[in-house]
């Protein structure tokens, strides 16, 4: 442990990276059992008592992390926290401390709420108010309106804006993530669709998105009978999140790191398995996008392509929470006729074939624009 | 949930093993679950732990998104979810159904010997074909059956197939009806994990004759037949 010890304080950057996946409180103890349960009856708020106890030894700072966070505004009680010295208890191990990863309260110790068969009298207000009105078994398609206002994160104080950026940093972690492993994109894609759904149920204060996602595509590999082995999902994972070969990262952390996270992973791919109902079926507009525009005629043309690379975009969006996917391919096709300066209103029953309406046409393909 | 909370206690203390499969033990309990529609018992299945540690197995999930999708007559019904997580068991809990085709083709041979009424089998074929066609049209899903009722192109080692192997496995099944015995009753070999059944394609060669390429032109394509085509034919 001394060479960690002295490469630590050697290295003050070091802790720049994200790790919000332990819990500093357990590097204390010599116990290191731990019941796999107390995650379901943990507070989000312990955050807040974690940040009074170990203030002393923390600074401000403002860096970005893994470009998969990028917005302005954030209120000073919540930026991020940078270790500005070693902590060592009496135990002389080392002590990761809570990271605060984009400006938010993500949970290091991955203080979930309690899942809706294990309600706790401990979790606090805000996670408690988590599932509100989400409580439906199936994935029910909500207006976008809804979605940012009822969203359990407004009330833990982030913003539309906020969240949505969000969003778009468990995508992009959830791409580069899926690419490495080797997985197909629609596996990539309903990864994604399921961390939205999580998220409009859960509130991101209280979840470290990140840890959902990797849960989240691990989960939906074994589900489309693409199963990856979790130990290569979680090196992978670290390796992103922290930009560093893996081999490198066990001189960061404790030795028992990779086990925690670990259990924090499959913590987490129960908590969304309870969280949506086991409801991890995910149908996506690729297929009613290319079999309509063939229908037409128009297989193999800019068009088609054009199309499914908005499709694929959208993914980062809510849309798969708002429309059906035949509503979105129409919506794709729509939009990537009017760069291409196409008249797809010429090709008779066009939007009949898609099953929609000039309303919905312009709703999705305004919100597919928002994404440029 | 609460009342596969009970259930889950209750299985340690009161319930008794009515089967056991290769991924789960099914267990048989006692519920006043509002539910619980035709039965004051209900069946639960508990997953075995996942090879690779505590993860939920991909069998358990595929199963789980299919029992989801289905609601049909002919299906048993899917009415609860629990994961204990303390020990991360996945229990799913069943409408309780009495009788399987094992046991009334069991009760016949054995208590009643004589063949089943022809009524009862036409009911039964019925129901059966009736289930097969909703998961065949809605859930677009192959039933993967045990190997006296697999058809020659499993055996043969195909990847892709279609849902005409449930027809040959009903055809089975039908014939089972009828004599009271397994049509095709091989020897499972379980050396490897997709070994060559020379033994179950024997069988079927005895009562339907040999396969040739005139016959069946795509048999070329399936791997067995291109590995072992000299044992097949060395049986004639």
């Amino acid at each position: 442990m001394s060479f960690v010890r002295n490469y630590q304080a050697e290295d003050r950057s070091l802790h720049s990276g994200y790790w919000s996946t332990f819990d500093g409180n357990n590097y204390g103890n010599n116990n290191r059992k731990r019941s796999r349960n107390n995650y379901y009856n943990r507070n989000c708020n312990i955050y807040n008592d974690n940040r009074t106890k170990f203030g002393d030894h923390f600074n401000f700072y403002n860096a970005d992390h893994a470009n998969y966070a990028r917005y302005d505004a954030v209120r000073s009680s919540l930026k991020r926290r940078k270790y500005s010295a070693p902590v060592w208890q009496e135990s002389q191990q080392y002590y990761v401390p809570p990271m605060v990863h984009d400006n938010i309260p993500s949970a290091y110790n991955f203080q979930g709420p309690p899942t809706r068969s294990d309600g706790d009298a401990s979790t606090s207000a805000s996670c408690k108010r988590d599932c509100s009105i989400f409580e439906d078994d199936k994935p029910v398609f909500m207006s976008r309106d809804e979605i940012d206002r009822h969203s359990p994160s407004r009330k833990d104080g982030i913003d539309v804006h906020h969240e949505t950026h969000l969003r778009y940093s468990y995508c992009a972690f959830l791409q580069n993530l899926g690419m490495r492993l080797e997985l197909p994109q629609n596996i990539i894609g309903t990864a994604m669709v399921l961390c939205h759904r999580f998220f409009v149920r859960r509130s991101h204060a209280c979840h470290d998105r990140f840890l959902i996602a990797t849960a989240a595509l691990f989960l939906t590999a074994k589900s489309e009978e693409a199963p990856r082995h979790l130990n290569n999902v979680l090196r992978t994972s670290s390796e992103i999140l922290y930009k560093q070969d893996f081999a490198l990262l066990s001189y960061r952390f404790p030795v028992d790191w990779f086990e925690q996270y670990r259990e924090r992973v499959l913590e987490a791919e129960q908590l969304i398995l309870t969280t949506l109902n086991f409801e991890l079926n995910v149908q996506h507009p690729y297929v009613p996008l290319t079999s309509v525009l063939n229908k037409l005629g128009l297989s193999k043309t800019v068009l088609v392509n054009l199309a499914l690379n908005l499709v694929s975009e959208g993914l980062r969006s809510s849309l798969w929470l708002q429309f059906k996917p035949h509503h979105i391919a129409a919506g794709a096709a729509y939009l990537a006729a009017k760069f291409l300066n196409m008249d797809l209103a010429a090709y008779q029953n066009i939007w009949q074939e898609f099953q929609t309406t000039p309303s919905i046409l312009q709703d999705v393909s305004q919100q597919l624009m928002e994404l440029f | 949930m609460n009342d596969t909370n009970r259930w889950t206690t209750t299985l340690d203390i009161w319930s008794s093993k009515i089967g056991e499969g290769t991924y789960d033990l099914i267990f048989l309990v006692r519920t006043e679950s509002p539910a619980v529609t035709h039965s004051k018992f209900v069946g639960i299945k508990k997953f075995k732990q996942s090879k690779d540690g505590n993860d939920i197995s991909p069998t358990a999930i595929r199963e789980i998104m299919l029992l989801k999708k289905i609601t049909h007559e002919n299906v048993v019904k899917l009415i609860n979810i629990h994961i204990n997580h303390v020990n991360m068991s996945l229990y799913l809990a069943f409408n309780y159904v009495e009788h399987n085709l094992y046991e009334i083709i069991r009760h016949h041979m054995d208590k009643l010997n004589h063949s089943i009424n022809q009524y009862t089998i036409k009911s039964l074929l019925w129901q059966l074909l009736n289930g097969l066609s909703y998961l065949h049209r809605d859930t677009n899903m192959q039933v993967v059956v045990t190997i006296w009722y697999r058809a020659p192109e499993l055996l043969l080692g195909a990847k892709h197939y279609t849902s005409v192997v449930d027809m040959w496995a009903v055809g089975c099944i039908f014939a089972q009806f009828l004599t009271l015995k397994p049509l095709f009753q091989g020897v499972e070999v379980k050396a490897t994990s997709n070994p060559f059944q020379l033994d179950k394609l024997d069988k079927i060669f005895k009562i339907l004759d040999h396969l040739t390429l005139e016959k069946w032109s795509s048999l070329a394509s399936l791997p067995h037949w291109q590995q072992d085509v000299r044992h097949i034919q060395g049986h004639k």
